[in-house]
């Protein structure tokens, strides 16, 4: 029922579609098989660095004494991947121009994933301010710093492991 | 013709505020609300930024700063197709104020997206306008620079100080624009540089490569034919690779780097 609930909501759909959006767009350079493959594979690659890092935070964030429930940080976990898609469907159009117009098509794939970083960079912002009321400003960098780096490498290996496949045409 | 009364409506910067602070929706309609508009964005644009975010006759206020922007850009263009002359003249018109517009039109949807992002306040009509006005009043200062390239066609300056003139005025030009918005983006401080960075570097590439899409604007007198825009080959950022090469000696030959090194 919650999971039925979870996906009628819209900012579901913008932390969804937003992935899902920025990766059709290069993906569109290189086939329709790209196009259609190439989006979930983003969405899948950050869902999987969401799956794998989220529970880290919590821990992190308890142990090192700050406030804030398991409700709050998956709240603030949540708000942050919609801010993220949001500002992914935002650069849509730039991508879409940016992938229509240059002449290698694997430039269209280098925007689309600034653009895929961009967002997330909004998403961590997001999340710092949604986190820091339950720490010290230095107490909340000491957790998040590390987190994010972490994350980021486990994200960028996934993206790689995802999205090289498909245009390699090799299966995921 | 209608002529802007200097009594009828004093200038905000005389110090003697407006009777009616309705006045600018009644005279928006006008050519005197277009003369107004323009002044201000010249003269006060911290009142346009506050009429802008008091949604102030914002539809005329756009529409006025829209024109304003298509006419300077297209002024600004035929100046640079004047080194060539003929139809370049033309073309370099029509197509400056193209990449004005196609960057105003990608940039609007992230700067929303960004200010509903980071809970900032997002209206996506306000948005636009700032947009608009802030490259207003950049095309407004390209339009004042068009002396500097008019008194170098005059001297004989040649294609490279030309472009450098160009790059030059321009850069001026974006650097009143960002002010512009910088502001108009500070209104509400929280997240304000992560929104002016990304906006900032979206126009930078999606501009330039714009620019790179319907080039030439400044071209030589000696060519033969002109295009209005060349087939879909490099790329802006490509060319900037190329740039750097061909300064550390390897060129380019039949789309391939040849080093003078054996």
């Amino acid at each position: 029922m919650s999971q039925a609930l979870s996906l009628s909501r819209p900012r579901t759909y913008w932390a969804f579609g937003g992935p899902l959006l920025l990766g059709a767009l290069p993906g569109l350079r290189f086939g329709w098989s790209a196009t259609l493959r190439l989006g979930p594979s983003l969405l899948a690659a950050l869902l999987a660095t969401a799956v794998i890092m989220g529970p880290a935070l919590y821990l992190l964030w308890g142990l090192t004494g700050a406030k804030g429930s398991l409700d709050q940080v998956r709240r603030a976990f949540a708000d942050a991947l919609t801010a993220a898609g949001r500002v992914h469907v935002g650069f849509a159009p730039a991508v879409l121009l940016l992938a229509a117009t240059v002449s290698h098509r694997d430039h269209a794939l280098v925007f689309g994933l600034a653009a895929f970083l961009g967002g997330l960079l909004v998403g961590a912002g997001r999340l710092w301010r949604a986190l820091q009321p339950g720490a010290s400003r230095t107490h909340a960098a000491a957790v998040l710093l590390p987190w994010l780096i972490a994350s980021a490498i486990v994200g960028c290996r996934l993206v790689g492991q995802f999205v090289v496949p498909v245009l390699s045409g090799k299966a995921v | 013709m209608s002529t802007f009364s200097l009594e009828s409506t004093p200038f905000p910067a005389d110090g003697i505020a407006p009777t009616d602070p309705t006045g600018a929706t009644e005279l928006a309609n006008g050519a005197d609300g277009v003369a107004l508009h323009i002044d201000q964005l010249l003269k006060s644009p911290a009142e346009v930024r506050a009429a802008i975010e008091s949604r102030t006759a914002l539809a005329a206020r756009t529409r006025t700063y829209v024109q304003v922007l298509v006419a300077c850009t297209a002024v600004f263009g035929a100046s640079l197709g004047f080194y060539r002359g003929g139809v370049q003249i033309l073309f370099a018109a029509l197509k400056l104020p193209i990449v004005t517009l196609l960057t105003l039109a990608v940039a609007a949807p992230i700067l929303y997206a960004l200010n509903r992002a980071l809970e900032r306040p997002a209206d996506m009509a306000r948005e636009v306008a700032q947009l608009v006005a802030s490259l207003a009043r950049g095309a407004l200062v390209l339009s004042a620079e068009l002396p500097l390239i008019w008194a170098a066609h005059a001297v004989g300056a040649d294609y490279h100080r030309l472009i450098l003139l160009t790059v030059l005025s321009c850069g001026v030009a974006g650097i009143v624009s960002f002010w512009f918005l910088w502001n108009a983006i500070s209104v509400t401080k929280m997240g304000r540089a992560l929104v002016a960075l990304i906006v900032l570097a979206t126009m930078g590439v999606v501009g330039a490569q714009a620019s790179w899409l319907f080039r030439p604007f400044l071209v030589r007198p000696r060519a033969a034919n002109v295009v209005f825009m060349h087939a879909l080959e490099g790329s802006f950022s490509e060319a900037i690779g190329d740039s750097l090469s061909s300064a550390q000696g390897h060129y380019r030959d039949d789309g391939r780097y040849q080093s003078r090194s054996p």
